[in-house]
This record gives structure tokens, C-alpha cells and sequence, in this order.
């Protein structure tokens, strides 16, 4: 009994310890619920660039030594959620041209900037995310439709026993939902959108998108 | 003489303190309120202030508090709800005002879920608790032989909510209610360290509940 005693207390300091540490490598897997979006009679093209494929946050300063943060799965998974509650297809594409008559345009999404921010560099009592990604339309032959800027946000309250991997991996989480959410919702408002639509869907029948 | 310090402050402790004291204060629009078997409660946490966030199991807790409390009416859990309406009631993209649920219901998908959980309430709250204040100094030691702690610590806890209740069938205000609530915890120790903790956000959860519950019957 005495020695389980100090095998836990061991553990306990052991992980104590760990948990102060500098480093950081965290794999975020991120599911956001399938949208309530009015889907368009529109077949998109989707194009995952190397950037937005392989981009893992990277930081190795005297107070994040050798940080990593790794949401490449969570990424495609949102935009594999998401699109297909806006558009009637999507198929994934290799490049932003396609010969398919039948494509009425391609989105080319990618990764511009991650940061993170832990309630002692802040000065707060939260951990923080913010993920800018950029948006591109192109019609088929590749010329460019509309370009347009997401930033998500997220934000967690720290709390007693709550270490660094679990309150970035919840504000990580939070910014992907954001920008699923504006991805959805702000696609209209887009610049250039509105003028494409009109030439591809009856906007009568979509009053609340164009 | 140590115990003696230890037996007086912990006894002056559990006199005088670990109480925790709630303000409620109710508005209402001129408006009745009522519910029908069947109808739902949403129950949400404002989160998009900078410096704060409303805790999630606070709005919990006064979920569960109603749910046991309004016989036929079905309390919504938040993040259920929040999912089920994904994107409009993300933090960045939720109604902030009882006038934005009239166009949101203009979207059919929108219109559809919310008559599909028979929504009559939305219950916004805002709010958090804070330790405002703190005294006293406690260490503990650990080593092989054992663990002990010897000090005396205490602390002043705040919360502040405020409920809005909007009326969704007729989409007006209904009305707000508001729970302050405030307590001081004790921490003597001992080797054993002894807590006599003020619940100060139970306290507020459960008097904000019980007024909820009297405005919608």
C-alpha cells in the first residue's frame, strides 16, 4: 500500500512536471455539424493546393520551443463538410482549370495565417485561436472570379487542471467552426459573388443568397 | 497553540462565512408570458464579449435546473441546439437581438428546425463569476513519506448574470432577469486541508433558475 502511495505520487509529480514544458505537439481533429444552408444548383470544382494540404504551424521561440500544431486532416474535412451543403456537387479537382463543360466554377482554398495565443502571453484568462484562410473562385478556364479572406476565431476559458494542449486544441476547434460558419454564411457577400450567381441560378428562387 | 489558531479560525470560518448572498431583479415587458405542453426552452450563453466568456456549465446548470422544474416543456441542451443550427447561432453569427430572429426565420432551412424543436423561448445570458479578492498564504509538501499542507487561505467570489428572454411566437422581449451574487471561501489546513467553499455561481445559478421558471408560468 505505502509503495502504490509512492508510485502515485511520483506519477503525479512526473506529470506535474511534463505539463510545464515548453514544447508543444498537438494533432487537432476538428468535425463541424453539417450546415442548414439553402444548397445552389451549382456544380464546383475543389481545389486542395499543396499549401492547404500539407500547412502545419510551426514555431520555435525562447518561450515556444519547438511548438507544432498539426489540423491538415480537420482542414479537408471541413471544406468536404461544408461545400456540399452549398453547392448540389462538388468534385474534387487537380488544378484550377477543368474541361468539364458542366462546371460552373473552382474553389481554391488556402491556408495565409495561424496564431495562437495562451492566457499568460495575453495577460487573460483564455486561450485563443485565430486562422485567416484566403478563398478563390475561378471559372473553369481559370480565370479568376472572386478572392476573398476568412478569418475564424476562437476562444476558451482556462480553467483548474486545463493544460495548454487542451485549451488550444478547444479554441483551434472554435476557429474552424467560425469559419465554417463564415464560409457559409458570408459566401454571398463575397466580392464578385452575387454578379456570378445572377448569370448561374434563377435569384428569385434564392432570395436570401443573391 | 498552532491548533488552537487552526480550531478558532476554522470555527470563526464556519460561522461567519462560506455564506453566499443573491440580488435577483426581473423586468417585464408588458407582455404575458405562458408555455404549452410540448413547447421547447433554449437556454444560451452570450460568448462574444472580449474579456469574458459565459461559462458553459452555468448555462448547464440552469438547463437542467428548468428541466426538472417545467413539466411538458422540453428544455433544449445548448450545444445540441447550437449544432442542430449550425452556422446561425455560432458565437460570431448568433442574433443579437430579438429583431434578427424575423429575417432569420425568412431562411427555410432556419424556419423549418426551429418549428421542427417547437422553440417558444430563447433564454440569452451573459455573465460570469470571478474571485475578486484573496488572502492568506497555504503551502504543502510533498515527499515520499507523505503529503501535508499548513496555511490558511480565503477568497471573495462575484457573479454577474443577466437573462434575456425572448419571446419567439411573437418575437418580442419578453423580459431580462438579472442574479448577482457574492461569498467568501475559507481554506485552513492543517496537514489536511479543510475547504468550506461559498457556492457562489450554484447560489446565483439556482436563484436565477427559480426566477426564470416564476416569469414563464
Amino acid at each position: 500500500m505505502v509503495m502504490k502511495n509512492k508510485y502515485i505520487i511520483s506519477l503525479f509529480l512526473i506529470v506535474s512536471i511534463s505539463g510545464c514544458g515548453k514544447s508543444l505537439n498537438l494533432q487537432v481533429d476538428t468535425a463541424v455539424p453539417t450546415p442548414l444552408a439553402s444548397q445552389l444548383p451549382l456544380i464546383v470544382g475543389v481545389y486542395y493546393n499543396d499549401n492547404f494540404k500539407n500547412f502545419i504551424f510551426k514555431e520555435s521561440t525562447d518561450s515556444r520551443e519547438d511548438w507544432t500544431i498539426d489540423n491538415r486532416s480537420s482542414r479537408i474535412l471541413l471544406f468536404n463538410d461544408i461545400l456540399p451543403s452549398m453547392f448540389k456537387t462538388v468534385n474534387p479537382v487537380n488544378n484550377i482549370t477543368s474541361s468539364d463543360s458542366m462546371i460552373d466554377g473552382i474553389l481554391e482554398p488556402e491556408v495565409i495565417e495561424m496564431q495562437v495565443a495562451l492566457p499568460e502571453e495575453t495577460h487573460s484568462d483564455m486561450f485563443e485561436a485565430w486562422i485567416k484562410y484566403g478563398i478563390k473562385l475561378y471559372n473553369p478556364s481559370g480565370t479568376i472570379i472572386s478572392e476573398w479572406q476568412i478569418t475564424g476565431y476562437g476562444k476558451t476559458h482556462k480553467e483548474m487542471f486545463k493544460n495548454k494542449e487542451r485549451g488550444l486544441t478547444t479554441a483551434i476547434n472554435m476557429a474552424l467552426r467560425d469559419i465554417g460558419a463564415k464560409m457559409v454564411l458570408d459566401f454571398p457577400r463575397a466580392p464578385g459573388i452575387k454578379n456570378w450567381l445572377s448569370t448561374k441560378i434563377d435569384c428569385a428562387q434564392f432570395s436570401n443568397i443573391c | 497553540m498552532l491548533t488552537r489558531i487552526f480550531i478558532f479560525s476554522s470555527i470563526l470560518a464556519l460561522l461567519a462565512g462560506c455564506k453566499s448572498t443573491t440580488i435577483i431583479d426581473e423586468y417585464r415587458e408588458n407582455t404575458s408570458t405562458s408555455l404549452i405542453d410540448g413547447e421547447s426552452i433554449v437556454v444560451l450563453g452570450r460568448r462574444s464579449n472580449a474579456n469574458h466568456e459565459t461559462e458553459f456549465d452555468f448555462i448547464e446548470c440552469v438547463g437542467n435546473s428548468l428541466d426538472g422544474s417545467l413539466r411538458g416543456i422540453n428544455i433544449i441542451p445548448e450545444q445540441l441546439f447550437v449544432d442542430s443550427m449550425y452556422p446561425y447561432f455560432e458565437t460570431s453569427k448568433a442574433p443579437m437581438d430579438v429583431q434578427n430572429l424575423d429575417s432569420l426565420i425568412q431562411i427555410p432551412e432556419v424556419a423549418k428546425k426551429l418549428d421542427d424543436l417547437k422553440v417558444r423561448y430563447f433564454i440569452w445570458i451573459d455573465g460570469f463569476t470571478e474571485t475578486t479578492d484573496s488572502t492568506g498564504a497555504l503551502s504543502c509538501t510533498i515527499a515520499p513519506t507523505g503529503a501535508a499542507c499548513f496555511g490558511y487561505a480565503s477568497w471573495d467570489d462575484e457573479s454577474n448574470y443577466e437573462a434575456v428572454i425572448w419571446d419567439f411566437k411573437d418575437l418580442n422581449l419578453a423580459g431580462k432577469i438579472s442574479a448577482e451574487s457574492s461569498g467568501t471561501s475559507y481554506l485552513p489546513a492543517v496537514i489536511v486541508p479543510i475547504p468550506l467553499l461559498a457556492r457562489v455561481q450554484s447560489s446565483a445559478c439556482s436563484s436565477m433558475s427559480a426566477q426564470i421558471r416564476s416569469f414563464l408560468q
